[in-house]
């Protein structure tokens, strides 16, 4: 997004936003169980 | 809780921790240094070791979700792991049980392909499948994406 522009402040939002997704994703799914079939 | 026996104030509990508590720091400094740069205005790459920001503002943020086509771009990724999901799934699990259940002329053969096909680097694929996707003219659309990503059937039979 930014990196390559030298647009820091950018890249680093754009990475937080994908951390922050996989992070709402993660709890989601320990909190709902709805993978844990797949590991028993 | 102490089950160890050992005093909470040994000096040997107290260098695990000190030790643990700088390999935590460590680990988390560069995470607590791009939310700083997230929430810093300027574009600029900033060096100092303070991993928090002087002056927080949303404005990287702002331009990220709402100035560029993000949530597109979201749409795109989730479009793309779903179907290669499905796609993969099927293919792994058709091939497995064939292969698996069924005794049959090229059997072997076939074996021995998926395992030799993972010996090589999915990097040496690139431009047979931009020629192959080029001729089909499914360059630059999902539907090229989607068929490219499960395209081993070697890492579909054996789910990775």
């Amino acid at each position: 997004v930014g990196v390559r522009a030298g647009r820091y402040g950018y890249a680093a939002a754009y990475s937080t936003i994908i951390f922050v997704i996989l992070l709402v994703f993660t709890i989601t799914n320990r909190i709902t169980g709805a993978t844990k079939g797949a590991f028993e | 809780m102490n089950t160890t026996g050992e005093s909470p104030y040994s000096p040997g509990r107290i260098a695990r921790i000190v030790f643990l508590a700088f390999a935590s720091f460590a680990t988390l400094y560069p995470v607590f240094w791009v939310f700083k740069m997230a929430l810093t205005p300027s574009q600029g790459f900033d060096a100092s070791p303070n991993p928090f920001p002087t002056d927080p503002s949303l404005e990287n943020f702002n331009y990220v979700l709402f100035e560029l086509p993000f949530f597109t771009w979201l749409f795109n990724s989730i479009v793309i792991s779903v179907a290669t999901t499905i796609l993969g799934v099927f293919l792994a699990c058709t091939s497995a049980y064939a292969l698996s259940r069924f005794r049959f002329p090229g059997r072997a053969p076939a074996m021995l392909s998926f395992l030799v096909t993972q010996m090589f680097p999915g990097v040496l694929m690139m431009i047979p499948l931009y020629l192959i996707m080029d001729t089909l003219g499914l360059l630059d659309q999902l539907l090229g994406l989607v068929l490219c990503t499960p395209r081993r059937p070697s890492r579909s039979a054996c789910g990775c």
